[in-house]
């Protein structure tokens, strides 16, 4: 597999506090990376180091097949395009205006695709308004237009959802997708929103106080949170019998519950229930979601 | 650098502070020429005034133009965070740092110029200089290279404060303070050597016999207190104001010390930026 971005037992220190503790993951080519972890965890120290605004205080990281340690990484990140935190823009200028600012900076000969670009993310008519009076879903596009002056292949987006009202949250999401899908950008996006991250990531990187506890793709994620049907009946030995002979996988939760984990025929096995005389008192659907894995992985208490 | 002083300049035109500094510097140059030309007609037999005294006013300002100027446009990359857009594209530290100095000088140079031209507004008036073409030059020379120390310390306090109202109020500070310094080493050399008081006497009033100043500033002291004058951009700007640069051995004390504020304070400047964790 190819990968923009190799990450070795990445530190961070600041005086006596571990921001990063020997973190290390891989970002495959066409991705699109979803780095869960709570607030504090390290997701934002991470960007801001593979961004160059921090160096590390021990290991690696290998971008575009370049050290980091390496002179020439400055070539690598100019295939990038990063929003950290907050947006970067000039908020006394307007969306074009940043935008050609960002054009001159990367030094590209004329402003060829800056239209497009407003289109992509929706900022086509804002005019002259100057980015200070956007909201902050305008803001946060804006953010993400100056990242893709200059085509970039790997697009770092932290937080791009933070703070934003559920129509933004869908138009960022549409965005992501659409630059993913139609231009091939791996896309590392950091958040703590877990549900909306898992509508977008092919692959997750679970962080928790600096270091990697998991990392796996989607589909790997979707086994794990695998679906089931949370069943209550008067008695679970007859259900587990039932079961058995369906050949269907189950959890006996206690002496009434028990989990289901395949798609059963409900006459069938309410047929076959009755005649064990064991009564069905209720059915749910339930799946295992992407915030309870996260909890159970990192253990909860905390402000997940 | 090419691609970062093309983005840096094409900001500079909008930037409202600059035109807001050339603009005030206009204003302030024509007022304080016509007034001074005004004093002039007033007392021309008596003191024989000339544009020369009125025309290097800008040299005590300027520096709180730069401060002012430098710590609002620079700040705001940090405000912004727009200097994180430089650094992810893959401009280096050294660069980016490089870039916005020679903006800061460019900016304070046209601020200097936009004095320069308002000025010649006491021509009709005063006449032209009368300090001589390469005395001219030397001053105006003298001022670039005090402007480019300024412009150094400035952009060295702006790169290393991510807050831009602290960056500012540092800014401003600095240079009031280093003005004020300079002031009373300046007040300092300007004591005579010796005093002679007026005395009332039954004849009248009489000049006493000339004492020996105590407040006069002799020896090495009086070393110390030229070499710092002639040393701070605030130091020389008052000399030049007062038309106090005489010779050829202190043009060129002033110029070697504006080369080394420039070329410390940028060194010293870039060493800790690259070593700077950006948020």
């Amino acid at each position: 597999m190819e990968y923009v971005l190799k990450i070795n037992a990445l530190s961070k220190y600041y005086k006596n506090f571990k921001a990063l503790n020997g973190l290390s993951m891989n970002i495959p080519k066409g991705a699109i990376y979803g780095f869960v972890g709570r607030n504090g965890a390290g997701k934002t120290t991470l960007i801001r180091l593979i961004c160059g605004l921090q160096e590390p205080t021990s290991g690696d990281y290998t971008l575009y097949g370049r050290k980091n340690t390496d002179k020439d990484i400055v070539k690598s990140r100019r295939r990038m395009g990063a929003v950290v935190e907050t947006p970067s823009i000039y908020l006394d200028m307007t969306a074009e205006d940043n935008l050609k600012q960002q054009y001159r900076t990367l030094g590209l000969p004329s402003f060829d695709g800056l239209n497009e670009i407003l289109k992509l993310v929706g900022l086509d008519h804002t005019g002259k308004k100057k980015a200070k009076n956007f909201s902050l879903g305008m803001r946060q596009r804006l953010g993400i237009a100056i990242a893709l002056v200059g085509d970039p292949d790997f697009l770092a987006l932290d937080e791009p959802v933070n703070g934003l009202d559920p129509q933004g949250i869908i138009d960022i999401r549409e965005l992501i997708l659409k630059l993913n899908r139609e231009q091939q950008i791996t896309v590392l996006i950091s958040s703590h929103i877990l549900d909306e991250l898992s509508r977008l990531a092919t692959h997750y990187g679970f962080i928790d106080n600096g270091h990697i506890v998991k990392e796996m793709s989607a589909d790997e994620l979707e086994a794990a949170c695998k679906k089931c049907v949370r069943m209550e009946v008067s008695n679970t030995k007859a259900l587990a019998r039932v079961l058995d002979e369906m050949g269907v996988d189950y959890k006996i939760i206690t002496d009434e519950t028990a989990d289901v984990y395949a798609k059963v025929n409900i006459s069938q096995l309410t047929a076959a229930l009755t005649k064990e005389n064991c009564e069905v008192i209720s059915m749910k659907e339930r799946d295992e979601s992407l915030e309870s894995y996260y909890v159970s992985l990192v253990g909860g208490g905390k402000n997940a | 650098m090419r691609k970062l002083l093309s983005a840096n300049f094409s900001r500079l035109w909008k930037d409202k502070i600059f035109w807001l500094c050339m603009g005030t510097m206009l204003i302030y140059s024509v007022v304080y020429m016509l007034n001074g030309s005004r004093q002039a007609t007033i007392h021309l037999s008596e003191y024989n005034y000339s544009l020369d005294k009125y025309y290097f006013n800008f040299a005590v300002v300027i520096g709180g133009f730069c401060a002012l100027f430098s710590s609002m446009f620079l700040g705001t990359e940090y405000s912004d965070g727009t200097i994180r857009n430089k650094i992810t594209v893959g401009h280096t530290r050294t660069n980016i740092y490089l870039a916005n100095l020679i903006t800061s000088f460019t900016a304070t140079l046209l601020i200097m110029f936009i004095w320069l031209i308002g000025a010649l507004a006491a021509i009709p008036t005063l006449g032209v200089w009368k300090m001589g073409v390469p005395n001219l030059l030397a001053y105006l020379f003298i001022a670039v290279m005090f402007e480019a120390a300024f412009s150094a310390i400035f952009t060295f306090v702006c790169m290393q404060s991510a807050n831009k109202a602290i960056t500012v109020a540092i800014s401003m500070l600095l240079f009031l303070g280093l003005l004020i310094f300079a002031s009373m080493i300046y007040n300092g050399l300007s004591e005579p050597r010796m005093t002679s008081g007026v005395q009332i006497t039954a004849n009248g009033m009489e000049m006493a016999e000339p004492t020996p100043n105590p407040n006069y500033v002799s020896g090495a002291t009086r070393m110390v207190y030229e070499f710092i004058i002639d040393f701070l951009p605030t130091g020389q700007g008052i000399q030049m104001w007062q038309l106090l640069i005489g010779n050829a051995s202190q043009m060129v004390r002033m110029l070697i010390s504006s080369v080394a504020i420039t070329v410390l304070t940028t060194f010293g400047g870039i060493f800790i930026f690259k070593r700077k964790d950006l948020t």
